[in-house]
């Protein structure tokens, strides 16, 4: 298990481009995969996922540990950016709609995943997963709903929301860490 | 809430996906403080995160995406180094006011000179404490992939799998390290030529009768011993040439190393 890098984050902010490089390799491929999953196109991706590294070098400054993890910080602009994308003219004049699929969907048919060695071990994973929980997962984690708007997209009490997330990722978590 | 109410609440998991509002995560973050039970939940909650996000992220040309986003980077701090030029010059400019004015002021000039000197030399120590101690992070990490390769090594039931350089590719060799009772073998691929830039190597584990493959994705030209997760029941492993970030199935023209493991 690996602590967040604070000094490494503190450095970056100071402008150290050696500890922005340190900062990106550890974050960079869980941030595409949340891109990906919003944008579902692999070249849309990677220029999103290097905006998004040019906002974190560029406003770091903006991140305050008191509010939250980096990694959370980053995982907002990463969204914003992926959803502005979908909402801009240069993807409505394209060949995609917006797509209600979830991760699942995008991990069993994406032809770019096929063969990465993380994409094989997630199917494992989620193949044991309770159906609801991937909606669950796919509402709150990759799509940023709010609480309640996840609650009202998943027509469930906010409560029982809350602690069915939970579960959920206490399932996932113990397949994962063992 | 006590820590263990707080860990079952869920109210972390929002914490980490971001969705709590604004006050809530604050007040989250202030009970993560010292609190090293709770610290552990949320780094743990974060890494499952990370891993599932990971799982989706398509293969893509790191060094490329990379040097393009250096390049502009790299840019950006040129703009940043003009911006700050005119403040420079009018500190430069107040500074020759002040030594003009009169021996008082140059004695007072100088006190302010090397106190700010002091405080640049303790800046600097700071920094160059920081980055010792971000290099000893780094360190003890490696030292413990090391201390975790070896203890699989040792162990009796891991066997060494010698894969050898096959027709065409007699030069090229690899090792793996097998252990039926984990999920994990370790590869040394220090013994195959440098991979063009347009291919991979990839890994696989094969059984045999029938002869079936299955990727274990690709490998790296690199001189440390590669941590492979790998839960199938293997009785060899291969290692072929293909388009760069692999292929669906192997292809045996490109077949460099192939070694059985003897059990």
């Amino acid at each position: 298990m690996s602590t967040q890098p604070d000094l490494l984050i503190e450095r970056m902010k100071s402008g150290d481009q050696t500890a922005f490089t340190r900062v990106y390799d550890r974050y960079q491929e869980a941030l595409h995969g949340v891109i990906y999953n919003i944008v579902k196109n692999k070249d849309v991706s990677e220029e999103i996922l290097q905006d998004v590294f040019i906002k974190i070098w560029n406003n770091s400054d903006s991140y305050d540990s008191a509010q939250g993890r980096f990694f959370t910080w980053a995982l907002n602009i990463s969204r914003n950016a992926s959803i502005d994308y979908l909402r801009s003219k240069r993807h409505k004049d394209g060949l995609k709609n917006l797509s209600t699929d979830n991760f699942v969907d995008i991990l069993e048919t994406s032809d770019d995943l096929d063969e990465s060695t993380n994409a094989i071990y997630l199917k494992k994973w989620i193949n044991k997963l309770e159906p609801m929980c991937i909606k669950i997962i796919d509402v709150i984690f990759f799509k940023g709903f709010t609480f309640n708007d996840g609650a009202k997209e998943l027509d469930m009490p906010s409560g029982t929301l809350k602690t069915r997330h939970r579960k959920c990722m206490m399932a996932l978590r113990n397949m994962i860490m063992n | 809430m006590d820590t263990q109410e707080l860990i079952n609440s869920g109210d972390l998991e929002l914490y980490v996906c971001g969705v709590l509002d604004l006050e809530r995560s604050i007040e989250i973050t202030k009970e993560l403080k010292n609190n090293i039970p709770l610290q552990i939940e949320v780094q743990q909650i974060e890494e499952t995160y990370m891993k599932l996000a990971t799982g989706l992220a398509p293969s893509k040309n790191e060094l490329e995406l990379f040097d393009r986003l250096q390049t502009i980077i790299g840019k950006d701090s040129t703009v940043e180094i003009v911006k700050t030029r005119p403040n420079y010059l009018a500190w430069a400019a107040a500074a020759a006011l002040l030594i003009s004015s009169g021996y008082l002021y140059i004695s007072n000039n100088d006190l302010t000179e090397s106190n700010s000197n002091l405080e640049n030399q303790i800046v600097n120590v700071q920094q160059d404490n920081e980055i010792l101690n971000s290099e000893i992070e780094n360190v003890k990490s490696v030292n413990n992939d090391y201390e975790e390769a070896l203890s699989f090594i040792k162990d009796k039931n891991t066997v060494k799998v010698n894969l050898a350089g096959q027709k065409g590719f007699e030069n090229s060799y690899a090792t793996a390290f097998y252990n039926d009772q984990e999920d994990v073998t370790y590869v040394d691929v220090s013994g195959l030529p440098q991979a063009p830039s347009d291919k991979s190597y990839q890994l696989w584990s094969l059984t045999l009768n029938p002869l079936t493959p299955t990727s274990l994705g690709v490998v790296e030209n690199s001189n440390n011993l590669l941590r492979i997760e790998n839960d199938n029941a293997s009785q060899a492993f291969g290692i072929t040439l293909e388009e760069y970030g692999g292929a669906a199935g192997p292809n045996l023209e490109q077949l460099y190393t192939l070694g059985v493991i003897e059990q």
